[in-house]
């Protein structure tokens, strides 16, 4: 009995006082609950600081929210897409300001012909802690996984 | 005159006082050149953090330490730049605060005699004993046109 109140006294204090690292993890796990949740756009533009850079492989850089909030506009999340990721590893300077995250993610949906698609990847997502101590990325890159031979 | 004196020396001295942001892109810019003359297996073995993430494009497991990288590098990666070039330019930095970490972001290109790629890049550095050392690198290939 004691010695469950000893371990208990020990994870409190660990779980009150997670660092820049462990602030980041469940900054990106959350990203992707609302990804999940409410669809990968409504996510993005909730966690993206307003000078971001996004990387998709796809096309050049976009920069900055506004751009981002009308690429989206002109191209819609589909009800069917579903993006989720899960983040393995975080890495923050020194004074926990700036640090990144990287991890796989998992595309489910469907093609315009009603077939499921579903792809996998890779991304690294860096981040900045704001003014309010709350974490938004500034840049985010990702590709698919080549798929299998054969 | 004691004014302007004061302020022509700190003049003077900006350029040897560039930012932190613009001894990340020199590093950067460096690393791209030693890549372009040397192999970018020498390159990466040279700037790699003990720890150092290389993901790639995906193509490939992604490489954790140095000297996963030098036994990985022995039958891959871009040994000769007589044979293909591997080279990039950075086109921004972040460092953080304190100095400590920092990423730079741009392009890549790949030429050999029979193939050209291009795409984009995010290195993640860490500042170790006053150099800059790559802690993670990932980059996406362009669509083939």
């Amino acid at each position: 009995m004691k010695s469950i109140v000893l371990a208990a006294a020990l994870v409190l204090p660990i779980a009150a006082h997670a660092g820049p690292k462990e602030d980041m993890m469940a900054a990106d796990k959350a990203f992707s609950d609302m990804s999940v949740a409410k669809g990968a756009h409504v996510a993005f533009l909730a966690y993206m600081a307003d000078d971001v850079r996004l990387y998709d492989g796809e096309h050049p850089p976009i920069i900055g929210k506004a751009k981002v909030a009308a690429y989206y506009a002109a191209n819609p999340d589909a009800p069917t897409d579903r993006l989720e990721w899960t983040p393995i590893e975080a890495d923050a300077s020194p004074d926990g300001v700036l640090g990144w995250t990287r991890g796989t993610w998992i595309y489910t949906g469907k093609s315009a012909d009603g077939k499921d698609q579903r792809a996998t990847g890779y991304y690294v997502t860096e981040w900045r802690r704001q003014a309010d101590g709350q974490y938004k990325f500034t840049l985010d890159i990702g590709g698919a996984d080549k798929p299998a031979e054969g | 005159m004691r004014t302007l004196a004061f302020v022509l020396a700190v003049t003077a001295a900006l350029p040897a006082l560039a930012g932190p942001k613009d001894d990340l892109l020199a590093a950067d810019k460096a690393f791209s050149a030693m890549s372009a003359a040397e192999g970018s297996n020498a390159a990466f073995l040279a700037y790699l953090a003990d720890d150092g993430r290389l993901y790639g494009t995906g193509n490939e497991a992604p490489i954790f330490g140095k000297a996963e990288a030098a036994k990985r590098f022995q039958t891959g990666g871009n040994g000769d730049p007589k044979t293909n070039v591997l080279s990039w330019s950075p086109n921004h930095a972040e460092v953080s605060g304190d100095g400590g970490l920092g990423y730079t972001d741009g392009d890549w290109r790949f030429d050999a005699a029979s193939m050209h790629l291009s795409g984009h890049y995010v290195t993640v550095w860490r500042s170790i004993g006053g150099q800059w050392k790559v802690a993670a690198d990932i980059a996406t290939t362009d669509p083939k046109k």
